[in-house]
C-alpha cells in the first residue's frame, strides 16, 4: 500500500519539517515542526501497513511529546531573545553527519540481501500481537520492565523539575493568603473586560455630549 | 451540444491526460458513480476533478507557510489564483451536474480506504451532490471577494502574507467540508476551521483585545466540539463507518439511545461553531480582528460550518423530534435576542455581528422545522449580503477613521458606491422586496406558518416574525444614522470612496445580494425541491413586518436627540450599556462556569496541601517511631550483646600479648635486622636507577598532559563530536569488514 | 504504482537519522538538542517498521521493539526536559554552551 507517491509525499514533507526544526532560529518553531515531523512519520508508519504503531505514534509524540516541547519552551524561554539562537552552518557536524549518512548508505547498498526482499508481509492482527506482548514466555518481563522504566521516569522528572524553594514556610505564606479570597489573584483578570467595556461605552457617551 | 457536453469534454480530456480514466481504482482509491448516467451522450459522469476545488487553496497555504515573510507578501497573489481555480472548478461542477438533483444522493464518490479498524475499512471521501455544489460555488465566489477586497485592505500590515496564508487554509478547510462525504474527514476540517478562526481573530496580536478575543472563540468553539466528538463516537458505534451514505442508510434502525446522543452532540456542536445563544459570547469579541477576516468568518466559513453540518445531517436528525425542537427552540430563542442586542450597539460592526447571530437563528429554526432547501438558501443569500456588508462596513470605519456610527453621518454624498452597495446590504437583510434577503426569509416565514398548527409552532412562528421587525429597525436605524444627517466629526467629513480594489468586490457582491432571491426556482430545481414563488399573503406579513420594524427604525433616527436624553438617565445608560456589551450572558459564564472552575482547584489545592500533604507527615512520623523503636532496641540488645563478647575477646589478646611479648618479639627482631641491612642496599639501587626512570617517564606525562589539555575545551559539543567521530571510525571498520565479508 | 522497496526506505530513514544526528552536534539550545534525539527516534522508528513489512518473520519482534523505543523516547524527552527546566533554575541558561564546568 505505500505507493510511491505517499512515499516521497510523506518523505517530502518529514525532512522538510526535520530541516527546519533543527535549524530553526526560534525554538518554539523548531517545536512546531518537529509536531509537523511526527505527524509524518505516523502518516509513513500508517502506510507502511502499522497502522496501531501510527496511532501509538500520532498520541505520544505529536499528542504528548510536542505538547511537553513547547511547554518546557515556554517555560525556560520567556522572552523572544533568548528563544532565538543563532543557526550557523556548522562544518565539523556536517562533515560528521554526511559520513555517518554515506557509511550507513554505503553500508546497505552493499548488502545485497536486503534489495532481495521485495515483497511486503501481511500486517500482523492487533489481538495476535497483543497476545505475544502479554504472553509469559514472549515479551511480559520486558513490558513489566519498560513499565519500571517509566515509573522511574517519572519520580526522576517530578524530582528535578520539582521547585526547591518550595518549602513548608512558604506554602505557610501561600495559605495563609489564598484562604482570605481564593479568586484575590484572578479577580483583576476576571473582571477587567467588563470594566473595559463599560469604560469604553461611558467614554463613548462622553465624546458624544461633548459634540452635542 | 451545448455548455454541458463541452465541460464534461474537457473534463474527460484531463481525466485522459490524467491517466485516470478506464479501471475507476488505483492505490486504494475507488471511483463509483452512484448515478447512472444522466443523458446519453455523457458515457459517464466522472467528477474528480471536483476534488481539486479544496486542494487549489490548500496548495497556496502550503506553498506560503515554507515561505519566509518578504516572499510570502510578494506571493499574496498565489492563493488568489488558486481560489479562482476552485471558483471555476465549482462553476464546471455545477454545469456537469445540471439540472441538479436531491441533497445527499452523490452523483459522485470519491473513496479512498485509509485502513482498517479491526475488520471494518476506515475510509475517508468526497462525494459531489448538488447541496456540496452550491455551496462550493459560494464558498468560492465570497473567498474571492474578501481575498481581492483584503489586496487593499491590508496592504499596509507586513504580515499580509501571513493574513493570506490563514485565509486560503481557512477556505481549503471549508471547501473540503462541504464536499465531504465522510464525517470524520468533517470533523478534521471543522477542527482545521477552528485554528484558523483562533488566527484570523487573534492577528493583531500585539493587543490585548484581539488576543483574549481569540482565546474566547478558540475555547468556546472547542468546547462544542466535544459534542462532534461525542456524535462522532457514537455514530462509528451505531453505523460502524464514518461514511455519510452509510449513516443515511442505517440511522433508521440505531438505537434510540444512540440516536439521541449523536443528535444532541450534533446540535451541541453546532450551536458552538454557529454562535448561537448560550455559546454565542465569542462572536461579538470575534470582531476584534481584521474585517476581512470578520467577513469570512461571518459569511462563508466558520459559522456557516454549524449550519452545513446540521442541514448535512437533517436525514438523521428528523429521526429525532426532540432534537428538532431543540434546534427550532434554540433558532428562535437566538434570533430575537440577537435582534434585541443588535438594536443597542454603538459600533457598526458589533451591530453586524449580532445581526449575524440572530439571522444564524433564523436558519436554525427553518432547519428546527425540517425546512433544508430553505435553510441552504438563506445560508447562500446571507452569504452574499452579510459578506457585502462587512467589507463596505471595513471600508466605512477606514474612511471615517471612527467605528462608532454617531460619529459618521452624512457618508451617503461622500461615499456614493460604498453608499449604494451598503443599502442594497442592508435592504436585503430587512427583506426589502425585490433583495434577495426578502425571498429567503420569506421562506423560512412560510416554512414555520406551514409546519404544524400547534401552540409551539405558533410561538415560535411569532419569535421569528419579532425578530424580522427588530432586524428592520437596527438596519434602518444604523441606515439612517450612517449615511444621512450631517458628519460628526472631521473624519466623516472628509470620507471618500475607496480605491477600485476594495470597491469592485463590494459592488461584486452587492449584483448578487440583489438578484440571488430572484433565482429561487432555479435553486430549488437545483437542490431538488419544489420552491416557488412566495404567495401573496407571505408577501404581505413579512413585507408588514419589514416596513414596522422599518418605520420604528426611522423614528428612533429622527428622535434620535430626545431619545438620547431619555436614555442618558442612570439608570436607562447602565442598562443600555450593559446590554450593548453583552454583559448579562458573560457574567452568566462567569457565574456558572469560571468561578466555580477556580472554586473547584481551590478545594482541589487545599485537599492538596491539608489532606494528602498530612497523609504522607503520618506516614513520616510513623516511619521515625520505628527508627526510634530500633534505635532503642540496638543500644539496650545489640549493644550489651557485643559488649560481653569484646569483654571476652580482650581477656583473649591479654594471654597473647604476653606470649607475643615475650617469645615471638625475640625472633622478628632477628629476623628485622637483617632485613634492615638489606633494605640499605636495595634504597642506593632504588635512588640511583628507578627514579630517574620514574622521573623521566613523570615528566613525559606532563608534556603530553600540556598538549592534550585543550582537547578537554569543556563544551559538551565538542565532546559529542569527539565521541561521534571515534565512533563513525569504529562503523567504517564494522562497514567495510562486513562488506568485504560479504563480497 | 510501484511499491517503495526496503532499501529505499532504510535509505531515507538513514538520511532522516542523519538530520537529527546533525542537529544534535551542532545546535546551542538544550531543548533544540533533544528535538534532534527525537527526530533519531523517528529515524530508528521508520527502520524498523520498514523492516517489519519487508522481512518474513520480523514483524512481532520489530513491533515490540517499536513499543519499547517509543517508551524509552518518551521516559527521555521526560528526563531530558526536566534536566533542562532544572538548568534553567540553577544557571538561568539553557544553552549548552555557557556550561563549561567540564573544562581541564
Amino acid at each position: 500500500m505505500l505507493s510511491a507517491v505517499a512515499f516521497s509525499v510523506l518523505g517530502f514533507v518529514i525532512l522538510v519539517a526535520a530541516i527546519n526544526c533543527i535549524s530553526a532560529e526560534n525554538v518554539i518553531h523548531g517545536a512546531y515542526w518537529l509536531l509537523l515531523c511526527a505527524i509524518g512519520v505516523a502518516g509513513m508508519t500508517w502506510f507502511m501497513g502499522a497502522e496501531y504503531l501510527a496511532v501509538t505514534q500520532l498520541l505520544l509524540y505529536a499528542g504528548a511529546v510536542s505538547i511537553l516541547t513547547i511547554f518546557t519552551v515556554m517555560v525556560t524561554h520567556r522572552s523572544y531573545e533568548s528563544a532565538c539562537t543563532e543557526s550557523k552552518l556548522s562544518v565539523s557536524a556536517v562533515i560528521l553527519s554526511l559520513a555517518f549518512l554515506g557509511l550507513v548508505a554505503y553500508g546497505i547498498i552493499m548488502t545485497p540481501e536486503l534489495a532481495a526482499f521485495t515483497t511486503a508481509q501481511e500486517p500482523m492482527e492487533l489481538a495476535d500481537f497483543g497476545a505475544e506482548l502479554f504472553a509469559i514466555d514472549g515479551h511480559a518481563f520486558a513490558f513489566e520492565i519498560a513499565s519500571l522504566v517509566l515509573l522511574a521516569a517519572l519520580i526522576a522528572a517530578v524530582w528535578w523539575s520539582k521547585d526547591s524553594d518550595l518549602d513548608g514556610e512558604r506554602i505557610a505564606k501561600d495559605k495563609a493568603a489564598r484562604i482570605e479570597d481564593p479568586l484575590s489573584e484572578h479577580s483583576a483578570t476576571l473582571n477587567a473586560p467588563l470594566r473595559d467595556e463599560k469604560k469604553e461605552q461611558q467614554s463613548a457617551e462622553g465624546q458624544e455630549d461633548s459634540h452635542a | 451540444m451545448g455548455l454541458k457536453g463541452i465541460v464534461l469534454e474537457v473534463a474527460n480530456i484531463a481525466t485522459a491526460i490524467a491517466c485516470l480514466p478506464g479501471s475507476y481504482s488505483f492505490d486504494g482509491m475507488i471511483f463509483t458513480n452512484a448515478l447512472a448516467p444522466v443523458t446519453s451522450w455523457v458515457p459517464q459522469l466522472n467528477l474528480w476533478w471536483v476534488a481539486l476545488a479544496p486542494l487549489f487553496p490548500f496548495f497556496g497555504f502550503a506553498l506560503l507557510i515554507c515561505l519566509p515573510r518578504e516572499l510570502r507578501k510578494t506571493l499574496r497573489y498565489v492563493p488568489i489564483a488558486c481560489l479562482t481555480m476552485s471558483f471555476f472548478i465549482a462553476v464546471a461542477a455545477a454545469i456537469a451536474i445540471w439540472p441538479g438533483g436531491p441533497v445527499n444522493e452523490a452523483f459522485y464518490t470519491l473513496q479512498w480506504t485509509l485502513g482498517h479498524i479491526g475488520a471494518i475499512p476506515l475510509t475517508l471521501s468526497l462525494a459531489v451532490d448538488s447541496l456540496a455544489v452550491i455551496m462550493l460555488l459560494m464558498v468560492s465566489i465570497v473567498g474571492l471577494c474578501v481575498q481581492i477586497y483584503s489586496l487593499h485592505y491590508m496592504k499596509d500590515d507586513e504580515r499580509i502574507g501571513w493574513f493570506y496564508c490563514i485565509m486560503s487554509l481557512f477556505l481549503a478547510a471549508m471547501l473540503g467540508f462541504v464536499l465531504s462525504g465522510n464525517i470524520l474527514l468533517q470533523f478534521a476540517l471543522w477542527e482545521i476551521m477552528g485554528v484558523c478562526s483562533y488566527f484570523l481573530i487573534g492577528f493583531w496580536y500585539r493587543n490585548k483585545a484581539p488576543r483574549q478575543a481569540s482565546q474566547k472563540a478558540f475555547l468556546v468553539t472547542r468546547a462544542g466540539d466535544v459534542g462532534f466528538f461525542i456524535a462522532l463516537s457514537a455514530i462509528f458505534v451505531a453505523a460502524q463507518s464514518f461514511e455519510l451514505s452509510q449513516i443515511f442508510a442505517t440511522a433508521a434502525s440505531w438505537s434510540p439511545f444512540l440516536l439521541a446522543v449523536v443528535c444532541l452532540g450534533l446540535i451541541w456542536a453546532a450551536i458552538g461553531k454557529s454562535a448561537q445563544f448560550p455559546m454565542s459570547i465569542w462572536l461579538p469579541d470575534a470582531m476584534a480582528g481584521p474585517t476581512s477576516g470578520s467577513a469570512l468568518i461571518h459569511a462563508a466559513t466558520m459559522v456557516v460550518a454549524g449550519v452545513f453540518l446540521l442541514l448535512r445531517m437533517l436525514p438523521v436528525l428528523t429521526l429525532y423530534p426532540l432534537a428538532m425542537n431543540i434546534i427550532l427552540a434554540v433558532g428562535v430563542i437566538t434570533a430575537l435576542y440577537g435582534g434585541l442586542l443588535a438594536c443597542f450597539q454603538k459600533e457598526l460592526k458589533r451591530v453586524l455581528a449580532f445581526s449575524t447571530i440572530s439571522q444564524l437563528g433564523f436558519l436554525f429554526a427553518a432547519l428546527g422545522v425540517g425546512a433544508g432547501f430553505v435553510a441552504a438558501f438563506h445560508t447562500i443569500t446571507h452569504a452574499f449580503f452579510k459578506a457585502l456588508l462587512f467589507l463596505a462596513a471595513g471600508a466605512i470605519i477606514a474612511a471615517t477613521g471612527t467605528k462608532y456610527m454617531q460619529e459618521m453621518g452624512g457618508l451617503a454624498k461622500r461615499m456614493p458606491v460604498t453608499f449604494a452597495s451598503f443599502s442594497i446590504g442592508a435592504f436585503a437583510l430587512a427583506g426589502v422586496v425585490p433583495l434577495s434577503g426578502f425571498f429567503s426569509k420569506d421562506e423560512i416565514f412560510k416554512a414555520l406558518l406551514h409546519h404544524g398548527h400547534d401552540t409551539g409552532n405558533y410561538l415560535a412562528f411569532a419569535g421569528i416574525a419579532i425578530a424580522g421587525a427588530l432586524t428592520a429597525f437596527y438596519v434602518f436605524k444604523s441606515w439612517f444614522t450612517i449615511f444621512f444627517g450631517k458628519p460628526q466629526t472631521e473624519g466623516s467629513a472628509n470620507a471618500r470612496d475607496a480605491s477600485t480594489l476594495e470597491t469592485v468586490p463590494i459592488a461584486v457582491l452587492a449584483v448578487l445580494a440583489a438578484v440571488t432571491g430572484l433565482a429561487v426556482i432555479p435553486l430549488g430545481v437545483f437542490l431538488g425541491y419544489p420552491a416557488g414563488w412566495p404567495p401573496l399573503y407571505m408577501v404581505a406579513i413579512s413585507t408588514g413586518v419589514m416596513v414596522f420594524g422599518a418605520s420604528m427604525g426611522f423614528l428612533a433616527y429622527a428622535y434620535r436627540t430626545q431619545l438620547k436624553t431619555t436614555f442618558a438617565r442612570p439608570s436607562y445608560a447602565t442598562a443600555s450599556a450593559a446590554i450593548a456589551a453583552d454583559t448579562y450572558l458573560n457574567a452568566l459564564y462567569q457565574h456558572v462556569i469560571i468561578r466555580p472552575y477556580f472554586w473547584l482547584s481551590y478545594a482541589l489545592w487545599r485537599l492538596d496541601v491539608q489532606i494528602l500533604d498530612s497523609a504522607v507527615d503520618g506516614v513520616t512520623w510513623l516511619y521515625q517511631q520505628f527508627a526510634r523503636l530500633s534505635y532503642i532496641f540496638d543500644v539496650r540488645v545489640i549493644d550489651g550483646a557485643v559488649n560481653g563478647i569484646s569483654w571476652i575477646y580482650v581477656a583473649k589478646t591479654r594471654a597473647a600479648k604476653w606470649f607475643d611479648d615475650h617469645i615471638i618479639d625475640g625472633i622478628v627482631n632477628g629476623a628485622s635486622w637483617s632485613f634492615v641491612l638489606s633494605s640499605r642496599l636495595a634504597r642506593i639501587f632504588d635512588v640511583r636507577v628507578i627514579d630517574g626512570f620514574v622521573n623521566g617517564l613523570g615528566q613525559l606525562s606532563v608534556i603530553i598532559g600540556g598538549r592534550l589539555r585543550t582537547v578537554q575545551s569543556g563544551e559538551v559539543q565538542w565532546y559529542q563530536r569527539l565521541m561521534l567521530g571515534a565512533g563513525i571510525v569504529l562503523l567504517a571498520a564494522f562497514v567495510i569488514v562486513f562488506v568485504l565479508r560479504g563480497l | 504504482m510501484p511499491e517503495v522497496g526496503l532499501v529505499t526506505a532504510l535509505l531515507f530513514s538513514a538520511t532522516l537519522f542523519s538530520v537529527g544526528l546533525y542537529g544534535a552536534i551542532s545546535r546551542k539550545a538544550a531543548v533544540s538538542i533533544l528535538m534532534s534525539l527525537e527526530i533519531m527516534l523517528f529515524a530508528i522508528t521508520l527502520n524498523l517498521v520498514a523492516l517489519a513489512r519487508f522481512v518474513p518473520g520480523a514483524q512481532p519482534h520489530a513491533w515490540f521493539f517499536i513499543i519499547f523505543i517509543m517508551v524509552l523516547g518518551a521516559a527521555e524527552i521526560a528526563i531530558g526536559l526536566s534536566l533542562v527546566v532544572a538548568l534553567y533554575r540553577r544557571a538561568r541558561t539553557s544553552k549548552v554552551e555557557d556550561l563549561r564546568e567540564l573544562k581541564g
